[in-house]
């Protein structure tokens, strides 16, 4: 400091204070820029040290450069005197981190001594500043839409429009996040979804799942003030439940919601965060967001309305194209500016653009009926169905019909002919097809005597085919018949019927056929058969068609027919009768067959019983003879009384024979009659018959195995089962030799036991085997014992087929012994007993019995 | 008479038939009595007879079945064993449930052999054959 500063020092008290007082930074330094003075501000905002001497010796923190040269320019515009001051706004960074902003001052003063002076003061213009950045900010945005609405923005791909819109927004609000939700409120629950994202610093992003919005009970709180078209500010601190959660996801501390309406109904919804929640939104900037919004939905809605447009004429073609229809347009002269490629294609073009340009009437056939066409298009405003041949490429005539009308631009001026042509040729053939068949059945319908017919049951009438005149004899001069006149028709006895089914079936829509008289005359009949349908269309019965036939013929065949019937029925009565006749006297030779077979029966009874006694009453004055004789023939000694009563003998055996033969017949025909059925325990008898031969068994001392299991029963009469059993045991012991041995096993089988019955003994060799059960035959002489007639078996056979069972022989030769098996029905209750045990041998659980 | 085999009854409506049966046991060494009817065989058999009986089938009144059916209904069956004697070498109704009650048949005419071997052998059946069982 030189005394040059002196004046100020004086004055230093009233400077000093006055830049303490002073509420921004404030200093003074000379034109050499030292510092002269400065406060506490100056120094904090602007970086100098409290003693800085310069202010080239300052560093700034944040800007590394010293105040000098951020305000280079306005302490150089003051201190040469060509303003007398200037200001810049200076940024400025505060520890906290927050940013200030500063509308600097320079201005130069002179003391007393005129020395020049740079007066230095900042005034804190943050809030300022902020409002005038925002004014920009709406400005740009408001540029921005103007841009849109002006630009060919929204030509482009949906998509890819929002997408633009979305980060020009974000862009130019200088949000953190911009997004665009799309919602569908078709459903009865609500669909959002994020359609698209935009970031500041990463571009576009993959939206959240917004689902969640639906469900939020905040954000459906909001929906009222979006539905009547009010944006709305969330500011973090009052967020709650998903928004609050996203706001945090996006690390925004404040959200701008911004609805799109479209009929009254919300469709999108524009997101905008902010990084800071105190961020201050002027009601412009919502307005022009708003704005937006507007401007967004009509865009997309013309761009949807465009779309549709464009693929309903892309459909409408493809129909026609498709359809196969002809579709023409021409220019007010009568040339055709634009045809279908069918239209081509059926007239024998090779390509579109080769057609057109031609006159239409050119293709019209024959050309003198163009203006008769043209005039009916004129006065008509246009044809509908209009049958036209046309001529095709290659001179073929074309048969179709034609559908058109005139064409007029906006200003009411004739533009051309536009319209459809359809190729009726197949029609057409088949029209001449059809009227030809009718033709046909017309013919045919008058062979065969046959009319059709139709009613209609509002005009009360009927719409008949030629046949039907004459069918009816009324004259064909009409082409319908009325009610009255069908009925007046009808002999009297038959209109009553044909009324009720007219009434009834009719209308009940029933099917009907009914057969009637006409009264011709000569009191002949002509018989008509009438058989009808209902009528029904669009599910209405309007009346009922059908056919009318004359089957007067029939009518003679069939009654000649009856009248055959009649009399072949007679005659088949008659043949009854006889018929009848016979039974009786069949039923009557019947009975007295029955009768005296029974009578027969008896007698043979009779004689079976007579024969009995006989042998009986013969057998008993036998017995002392038999037995006394051999012993009167050991006592004597005379040789002539020996050798007489060895004749006596030999003659009593024969007669003994004889009778004992006799009775065995006579018992054979008393066996068979089944009676006296009763279940036989098999073990329990045959142990019974085993012991009623123990005498013959212990002679021979045989060994005897009873192995039938306890449980084996059948149903048979006790006294057949002795006569089997004990011809087939008695043989087993009778052909036995001394110290044999005989077994009888059981076998269970699904319905019958088998009874084997098995010796060691004799056997029989294989020539006999298959005769052993003939009646009276012996297997050889020696077997041939006395008492034995060869009768036995055939007996016990003819026992056992009785009963449906079977017995059979077995064995391997002489003296190999032989085998019986007897296989018989099982009681039916030993079926259930052993149910399952089928096939399966019952092994006793003991030996068998031994001979007493 | 060197043996004894025991007592034999025979029951028999034939004399011939009596005579032939008493001839040829006694001869071969049995005690033998005939009677002509079930009637008497019965009221022999109160009085205590044991041994063989030889029953006809056949009899007029009451015939062999009937005969055995009394003697089940007195109790006689002890100490005894029957002998069918039957003309019929059929099996027949009435015997029915008798069956067990008899020992053997011997069918008219018998061989004397027959006879007399038989009832050598079914006497043994008999636990006594040679005492009157009231005597015992």
């Amino acid at each position: 400091m030189n005394n040059q500063t002196t004046p100020l020092i004086q004055s230093e008290f009233s400077i000093l204070s006055l830049i303490n007082n002073l509420p921004g930074p404030a200093c003074v330094t000379d034109m050499e820029y030292s510092i002269l003075a400065s406060n506490d501000l100056f120094g904090k905002i602007f970086g100098y040290k409290k003693n800085s001497l310069s202010l080239k010796d300052n560093s700034n923190s944040s800007t590394e450069e010293n105040l000098l040269n951020i305000l280079h320019h306005e302490i150089l515009t003051v201190s040469e005197g060509t303003l007398s001051s200037a200001h810049k706004n200076v940024r400025y960074d505060s520890e906290e981190g927050d940013t200030f902003w500063y509308k600097v001052h320079v201005t130069s003063f002179q003391d007393e001594g005129d020395n020049r002076f740079l007066f230095i003061s900042g005034c804190d213009i943050t809030a300022q500043y902020a409002l005038s950045t925002q004014q920009n900010r709406f400005n740009t945005l408001l540029e921005f839409i103007r841009g849109i609405t002006e630009s060919h923005l929204f030509d482009s791909h949906p998509e890819e429009q929002i997408q633009q819109v979305i980060s020009r927004v974000g862009m130019v609000m200088k949000v953190r996040y911009s997004s665009y939700l799309e919602i569908d409120q078709t459903s009865p629950q609500f669909i959002i979804r994020e359609r698209c994202l935009w970031s500041d610093r990463s571009g576009y992003c993959i939206g959240a799942d917004v689902d969640k919005f639906g469900q939020d009970s905040v954000f459906t709180s909001l929906l009222s003030d979006l539905n009547a078209h009010i944006p709305i500010v969330i500011r973090r601190s009052h967020a709650k439940g998903f928004i609050c959660q996203l706001l945090d996801e996006r690390q925004s501390g404040s959200l701008v919601v911004v609805p799109l309406m479209q009929h009254n109904r919300l469709f999108g919804i524009l997101l905008l965060f902010d990084e800071s929640e105190s961020r201050l939104w002027l009601q412009a900037e919502l307005t022009t967001l708003m704005i937006l919004a507007v401007e967004l939905k009509v865009r997309l809605a013309g761009r949807q309305i465009k779309e549709v447009l464009v693929q309903s004429e892309q459909k409408f073609q493809s129909l026609i194209d498709q359809i196969g229809d002809m579709y023409f347009m021409t220019d007010k002269s009568g040339f055709l500016i634009r045809v279908s490629p069918s239209m081509a294609k059926n007239l024998g073009y090779p390509s579109v653009q080769s057609l057109e340009g031609n006159p239409f009437e050119n293709i019209v056939h024959p050309p003198e009926f163009w203006p008769l066409f043209l005039s009916d298009i004129i006065s008509g405003e246009g044809v509908k169905d209009y049958e036209i041949q046309l001529l095709a490429f290659d001179k073929r005539i074309l048969y179709s019909s034609i559908s058109c009308r005139l064409v007029y631009d906006d200003g009411g001026f004739l533009q051309g002919i536009e319209g459809v042509i359809r190729d009726i040729s197949r029609r057409k053939q088949y029209g001449d097809l059809l009227s030809d068949i009718e033709w046909k059945l017309e013919q045919a319908q008058k062979v065969a005597k046959m009319g059709v017919w139709s009613y209609d049951k509002h005009m009360e009438r009927f719409g008949v085919s030629h046949e039907v005149f004459s069918l009816l004899g009324i004259p064909p001069d009409q082409n319908f018949v009325t009610i009255d006149g069908f009925l007046s028709r009808i002999s009297s006895q038959d209109t009553e019927k044909i009324v009720c089914y007219f009434r009834q079936d009719m209308c009940e829509g029933l099917d009907f056929d009914v057969e009637f008289r006409i009264s011709l005359e000569d009191k002949k009949f002509r018989y008509l058969k009438m058989k009808g349908k209902p009528l029904i269309k669009k599910g209405i019965i309007q009346g009922s068609f059908g056919i009318l036939q004359d089957i007067t013929d029939r009518k003679d065949v069939e009654n000649h027919l009856m009248k055959y019937a009649t009399e072949l029925e007679e005659k088949t009565m008659e043949i009854d009768a006889t018929r009848n006749q016979l039974l009786d006297m069949n039923r009557d030779l019947d009975m007295r067959v029955r009768k005296r077979t029974a009578e027969i029966e008896n007698l043979l009874k009779q004689k079976d019983e007579f024969i009995q006694i006989i042998g009986h009453d013969l057998k008993t004055p036998l017995t002392p003879l038999v037995a006394l004789l051999p012993y009167i023939r050991k006592k004597i000694t005379d040789p002539e009384l020996c050798t007489t009563l060895d004749m006596l003998i030999e003659d009593v055996t024969t007669i003994r024979k004889l009778i004992t033969t006799i009775l065995d017949l006579a018992k054979m025909n008393c066996l068979y009659v089944t009676s006296d059925l009763q279940c036989i325990h098999l073990k329990e008898v045959t142990d019974l018959i085993i012991s009623d031969n123990a005498y013959l068994i212990h002679q021979k001392s045989l060994l005897i195995e009873n192995e039938i299991p306890d449980d084996f029963s059948i149903m048979m009469s006790p006294i057949h089962f002795d006569a089997v059993f004990g011809n087939i045991f008695g043989n087993a012991i009778k052909y036995s030799y001394i110290n044999g041995k005989v077994s009888i096993y059981g076998a269970n089988h699904p319905n019958s036991v088998i009874i084997t019955v098995q010796d060691n003994g004799i056997g029989i060799t294989p020539e006999h085997l298959p005769r052993i059960f003939e009646e009276f035959y012996c297997a050889d002489t020696s077997r041939h014992d006395r008492g034995s007639h060869g009768l036995g078996l055939a007996i016990a056979k003819r026992i056992v087929e009785m009963y449906h069972g079977t017995i059979s022989v077995y064995s391997e030769g002489l003296e190999k012994g032989t085998t019986f098996s007897l296989r018989l029905k099982k009681n039916p209750d030993m079926q259930v007993k052993d149910g399952g045990l089928l096939n399966s041998m019952h092994e006793p659980e003991k030996g068998g019995e031994n001979g007493r | 008479m060197a043996d004894n085999y025991g007592n034999v009854m025979v029951v028999d409506d034939d004399a011939h038939i009596r005579i032939a049966v008493q001839t040829l046991l006694t001869d071969a060494g049995f005690t033998v009595i005939s009677v002509d009817s079930g009637e008497k065989c019965i009221e022999l058999l109160g009085k205590g007879f044991s041994g063989l009986i030889l029953l006809d089938v056949m009899m007029p009144q009451m015939d062999g079945w009937d005969t055995i059916r009394a003697i089940l209904d007195k109790g006689l069956e002890n100490g005894i064993a029957i002998i069918m004697l039957t003309a019929n070498n059929a099996p027949d109704t009435k015997m029915i449930g008798l069956q067990e009650y008899v020992i053997d048949y011997i069918t008219k005419p018998f061989d004397a052999e027959d006879l007399i071997e038989k009832s050598k052998f079914f006497m043994s059946y008999i636990e006594n054959p040679f005492q009157n069982r009231n005597d015992a």
